[in-house]
């Protein structure tokens, strides 16, 4: 044998090693699992501002107009059936049942008045991805404040602040 | 002939579904939630108590029934102070004799520039609403009446 041949066999025979033995030793083996979470839908509220009515002249001829405050929620993307209503803890208030809007009414100074939270429409927040977390949806409420004219009032009847509470249910 | 499902007259029929409709009460308030959230209703009363004289004259506000025009009508004027004035005939047939205020004759003489115009009756006497005008300020309007007493 030459030492040509003698190259050429040994070049074949490394080759031969580097194309065959390294895939027949490489292997993979998988195993599913189960990503698994019980989400738990929540809302939070923003504080809410006051509810502010001004000033009532005794037997005023008109109506009296609060200026407006709103509610701010930020709850888990795409809850439905989010209903709304007013407590009755006040001292003689009431509150319409759970609905869409909140209607409710009350007694201030010994002036009577009726408020109305108008749920507004959500605003969709952003899905999760694997580089963000997203975002919750938003869901406004502006409250609204009506006091009837011709009202006498009584500065010792539920004093003024009065504190009210407007409840979401999801 | 006989049923082949279990028999709903047993008494394992009977706990089974009552264990059922426990079940489901108790799960639906699992899955309702709610958030609250408070606010204050505020108002400031402005009435004849009021210590602002700078933005309201320190009277009473009152107001009086309707339907008071006639000779033997009651007339009852209500103020946001508490305090209420009836306002009632002296004899049948005669106008109201005045009383904490009452009044039942107006004249309103005409004028202009301080000068009186026309010739109509000057006699103020008890009782007797001499003049009146309407305040008007930011917020809001009141009428104020003078009466010979």
């Amino acid at each position: 044998m030459n030492m040509r041949k003698y190259l050429l066999s040994g070049a074949f025979a490394i080759a031969m090693f580097a194309a065959v033995t390294p895939a027949a030793n490489s292997a993979q083996v998988t195993g599913n699992f189960n990503v698994t979470v019980a989400l738990t839908s929540v809302c939070t509220m923003a504080a809410i501002g006051d509810l502010a009515f001004g000033t009532y002249t005794a037997f005023q001829g008109g109506a009296l107009v609060a200026t407006p405050t709103s509610a701010t929620l930020t709850c888990t993307r795409g809850l439905a059936g989010v209903t709304a209503n007013f407590d009755t803890a006040a001292p003689g208030s009431t509150a319409a049942a759970a609905a869409a809007n909140a209607v409710g009414a009350g007694v201030v100074q010994g002036l009577q008045y009726t408020i109305l939270a108008t749920a507004g429409a959500p605003v969709a927040g952003t899905a999760a991805t694997a580089g963000s977390i997203g975002t919750g949806d938003t869901r406004p409420y502006a409250i609204t404040g009506n006091m009837p004219a011709n009202q006498a009032g009584d500065p010792s009847q539920n004093a003024s602040p009065q504190v009210r509470t407007l409840m979401v249910n999801y | 002939m006989q049923f082949a499902g279990p028999n709903m007259f047993q008494p394992g029929f009977f706990v089974c579904f009552i264990l059922t409709v426990m079940l489901g009460v108790l799960a639906a308030p699992l899955d309702a939630a709610q958030v609250n959230g408070q606010f204050n209703v505020t108002v400031t009363l402005q009435s004849g108590n009021s210590p602002s004289p700078t933005t309201a004259p320190q009277s009473a506000f009152c107001t009086t029934t309707p339907g008071g025009l006639a000779f033997g009508a009651t007339v009852t004027v209500v103020c946001s102070t508490g305090a209420f004035v009836d306002i009632a005939p002296s004899r049948p047939g005669q106008p109201w004799s005045p009383m904490h205020g009452g009044a039942y004759r107006y004249i309103y003489q005409a004028s202009r520039g301080g000068d009186i115009l026309g010739t109509i009756d000057s006699y103020a006497g008890i009782g007797t609403t001499t003049s009146w005008r309407v305040v008007n300020t930011v917020n809001w309007d009141y009428f104020e009446m003078t009466t010979a007493w």
